[in-house]
């Protein structure tokens, strides 16, 4: 029997696995049918490129935040990065002379297609990631929130005065228009996959031990950094990959593009959605994108009885304010909680059975933020 | 006459959990009363809902007459109700004499401000004559003080409030036997001065030896409930069925 | 030598605000677990009431009183309204809510006061320079040390001398026991918030006569600086944000006076750098708190 669950626990095994894995890609592929039908509407067509960005984005950011518990301040960061790695390894040769005249020879005389460019700023972030995370993953909660920020307060900083590289302050411009409907929801369906694949790993499930026992876990053999380290490296790629998608849609853009008001976007799309899943990544960054579009519309004034009404500027990050404020207080682990959408080959297995089979000897049982099998729908 | 704490059918719990399933306990006034039970009974439970740090699910707390099921904890202390918690609750990094003070903090809704300092001296010349110790290192911060000292401290602290009914949650845990003795040596002359109050022990023997009554829970249950001289003779018995460690301690 | 002494001195003007920013952040955190991310738009409202006392003509010695008790006000304010249903939440989720209280606030700025920057006019002496000996030295920067030190003594003689910081130090350590000994969390909250609050009027006084011009995006810079010095210091320690406020200033003058002319531009990113690798050797900050786990 095949069905459709939405459930926080643990899948038993590597076809449980393969099966949470499905259903969070099928969760995409619904985004993904949507928003192909908003697509072929021509002034949806970037707000619906944008969205599916942001969603890669915050599951980048939901896969180091939901596994390890810290919240990070700084994967604008590591957008930035993939943004600016991938946006310069896919100018032309041509360009980058004009834009771009005292680039380092050897990056001066390259230039790659799309996909690469993709894989250059996810590389980028990685390995950023890789570089400061032995350093910060050391942190705990709210003293590795603020690392984290000066991570991105560092690279701000860098981005804008590195000139050779980044034109500095002023915006980077000549990147190539690549990214198209299927590059972006192509890339968020193996983003998709990636992260269900790691959650359910044992990667996941250690740095999850960490996070809710760390105690337990060191004693049971898990080491804390380096179980926080994959979640950090993972996710910075998921990251640098919607940074180059980012630039490669834009064209243009500067270091300002991916400071504050980005981090809030990103944070309250998680929150909303629930930062325990990819699910909720999904549905936060819908609720979000389409929150921010009515208000955009709003500030560029509306007629209300027959009187064009308009919203001062900046009143979009004020209703962020307000969303994050009523769900932290309302439903603080966000609309779906830990729950991801699964696909079940067999009938629920007995409750006992789920995360302690999987957690087997080394690794305490995960907690679970809700009740398993909350809604099930037959298939 | 009207009983100074009644604790009617109490249910209560953490999460899913219920470890109270309908508990009852009165309290009349000037008498002592010992809860029993082996860990995980519920004692510390009961006690965290009389002293207003827990809220039942189900059930009153009636003190004095007055129902005081939905008061806070700093609201019910006001009204007399001192409680040395479980551990001690010593504020580690207050001195010794803040620490004693701050028991007093309650009086500040039942006295004026020169009455309520009159009283802060009386109470602290008391504590400091029944615990000696105390005195001597009054300057002294709350974790620079032995287990034992900060048991003095913690009861002597619940006494600045000039409480009605005193709760003690297993004072003499953690400490060296000859430690407890001196512990119960001063609640028996606080019980002769009359002072009400509600001892929680593990173990038995100790605390029969000085209450009125006692009673027993089990598993979130109140399984016994009456006389304390009767109970010490079926201490044994009493023993054997609850798997109350007392002679060895 | 006498750079060095120039220099000691720049130090300890930028580490004495940062010092007085930290000491407010943690007096709340130290309560309720709260880092506040909306601290720095204090200063910032404190900023916006100087200019406009200011240029309602009313004289600076008045104008002073009037900003903290304002700010001391907003802090309250915002403390009951936005913080105080979250009470025994979890760090992270705090965090957030006060960067949610910061996108609110901030809004309310923008539409009170506009995005331009508006000009604080201080009295002539504050800008001011003391030249003594080979030194030269801004009357404004003496103002800030003698504040800070000022505020320091007052905020340890109220935390150590007076029988409400004893109920603050008390519920800091153990809310629970806190309230058995009749103690109110939400009154000694509040209180928190308005000591906090006037702190931050003092030095968002001292930041904007600084700087000289209030925007309603002021706030990010002293907000990070503060999170930052109570990273370095130790969260959660009155000694350690001073420790961590003053440290930072430290390192931040030396950066500008060792770097060379190549790398000052990366100096900001450097500070941080050195920070984080201070924190790396000392996890538990530099006062040696051990940080917990959320």
């Amino acid at each position: 029997m095949v069905r459709l669950a939405l459930r926080s626990d643990s899948p038993p095994d590597l076809l449980g696995r393969l099966g949470a894995t499905a259903g969070a890609l099928l969760a995409a592929g619904v985004v993904t049918l949507l928003g192909g039908l908003l697509f072929l509407a021509p002034t949806m067509a970037e707000i619906v490129l944008l969205f599916g960005i942001n969603a890669i984005l915050v599951i980048g950011f939901q896969v180091f935040v939901g596994n390890t518990g810290i919240v990070s301040f700084g994967h604008v960061a590591f957008m930035a990065v993939g943004a600016y790695a991938g946006g310069i390894a896919a100018m032309p040769v041509l360009d980058k002379e004009v834009v771009l005249p005292d680039l380092p020879g050897a990056l001066a005389g390259t230039e790659v297609g799309f996909l690469p460019a993709l894989l250059v700023g996810g590389a980028a972030a990685a390995l950023l990631a890789l570089l400061t995370g032995p350093a910060l993953m050391r942190l705990s909660g709210a003293a590795a929130s603020i690392a984290t920020l000066g991570l991105l307060i560092i690279v701000s900083n860098v981005l804008a005065q590195a000139t050779p590289l980044t034109r500095g302050p002023q915006s980077l411009f000549g990147v190539p228009e690549n990214t198209t409907f299927i590059g972006v929801y192509a890339s968020l369906a193996v983003v998709v996959a990636l992260s269900a694949w790691f959650k359910w790993s044992g990667a996941g499930l250690r740095a999850r031990a960490v996070r809710d026992q760390p105690a337990a876990a060191e004693a049971a053999g898990v080491s804390v950094l380096r179980s926080r380290l994959w979640a950090f490296v993972l996710s910075a790629f998921i990251t640098g990959v919607a940074g180059a998608l980012y630039a490669q849609l834009l064209t243009a853009f500067s270091p300002g593009s991916f400071y504050i008001p980005q981090l809030v976007l990103v944070i309250a799309m998680a929150i909303v959605g629930g930062v325990g899943g990819i699910s909720g990544a999904l549905l936060g960054t819908a609720v979000i994108t389409v929150i921010n579009e009515v208000l955009r519309k709003v500030e560029s004034g509306v007629p209300i009885a027959g009187v064009e009404i308009h919203a001062p500027s900046g009143i979009s990050f004020a209703a962020l304010g307000v969303a994050l404020i009523l769900m932290l207080r309302w439903r603080p682990s966000g609309l779906l909680g830990a729950s991801e959408v699964q696909v079940e080959t067999r009938a629920p297995a007995p409750a006992e059975a789920g995360p302690a089979r999987v957690a087997g000897a080394a690794v305490p049982p995960v907690a679970t933020d809700r009740p398993p099998a909350e809604a099930t729908v037959e298939e | 006459m009207e009983p100074l704490l009644q604790v009617s059918d109490l249910v209560v719990g953490y999460g899913a959990t219920k470890v109270l399933k309908g508990v009852s306990l009165t309290v009349a006034p000037g008498e002592a009363v010992a809860v029993l039970g082996a860990n995980g009974a519920g004692k510390s439970t009961l006690m965290k809902v009389i002293s207003g740090l827990l809220a039942p699910w189900e059930g009153t707390v009636r003190f004095g007459g007055e129902d005081v099921t939905g008061m806070p904890a700093e609201e019910r202390a006001a009204l007399g109700i001192a409680l040395a918690p479980e551990g001690r609750g010593i504020f580690a990094t207050l001195s010794i004499e803040e620490n004693l003070l701050i028991g007093a903090t309650c009086l500040r809704r039942r006295m004026s401000a020169a009455e309520r300092r009159g009283h802060e001296r009386d109470v602290l010349d008391r504590v400091y004559t029944t615990f000696p110790v105390l005195a001597e290192r009054r300057t002294a911060r709350g974790c620079d003080l032995s287990g034992g000292q900060q048991q003095m401290l913690a009861i002597g602290r619940a006494l600045m409030a000039a409480p009605k009914l005193l709760v003690l949650d297993e004072p003499c845990l953690g400490l060296a036997p000859k430690m407890g003795n001196e512990v119960y040596t001063v609640l028996r002359s606080l019980r002769e001065a009359g002072q009400s109050l509600i001892v929680v022990e593990e173990s038995s023997r100790r605390a029969l030896d000085f209450v009125d009554r006692a009673c027993c829970l089990k598993l979130g249950e109140k399984v016994l409930d009456g006389d304390a001289a009767e109970m010490k003779a079926d201490e044994l018995l009493i023993e054997a069925y609850f798997g109350l460690k007392g002679a060895g301690r | 030598m006498t750079a060095l002494v120039q220099h000691v001195l720049d130090a300890l003007s930028v580490g004495s605000t940062y010092a007085l920013l930290a000491l407010g952040l943690t007096l709340v955190f130290s309560v309720m677990n709260l880092i506040n991310f909306a601290y720095g738009l204090l200063l910032v409202w404190g900023g916006y009431a100087a200019c406009v006392l200011v240029d309602a003509g009313l004289p600076f010695a008045l104008v002073v009183p009037l900003c903290v008790l304002f700010v001391t006000a907003l802090s309250v304010v915002m403390g009951r309204v936005a913080f105080r249903p979250f009470i025994g939440a979890p760090q992270i989720t705090l965090l957030i809510t006060s960067f949610g209280v910061l996108l609110i606030t901030q809004y309310i700025a923008i539409l009170v006061f506009g995005e331009k920057p508006r000009v604080l006019n201080t009295p002539d002496f504050l800008t001011g320079v003391i030249a003594a000996g080979g030194l030269r030295v801004p009357v404004l920067q003496v103002v800030t040390i003698a504040s800070g030190a000022l505020v320091v003594a007052a905020f340890y003689g109220l935390l150590h001398r007076t029988p409400f910081g004893a109920h603050l130090r008390a519920a800091a350590e153990s809310p629970e026991t806190a309230r058995l000994m009749g103690i109110r969390p939400d009154r000694v909250l509040m209180i928190a918030f308005a000591i906090s609050g006037a702190i931050a009027g003092v030095v968002g006084l001292l930041w904007f006569a600084k700087v000289g011009a209030v925007t309603p995006r002021s706030d990010m810079e002293p907000t990070l600086k503060a999170f930052i010095a109570i990273v370095l210091g130790g969260l959660g320690r009155t000694s350690g944000a001073m420790l961590g406020g003053l440290a930072l200033g430290g390192i931040e003058v030396t950066m500008n006076v060792v770097l060379p002319s190549g790398a000052i531009t990366y100096a900001q990113a450097i500070v941080f750098a050195v920070v984080i690798a201070l924190l790396v050797l000392r996890p538990g900050g530099l006062s040696g708190a051990r940080t917990e786990a959320a």
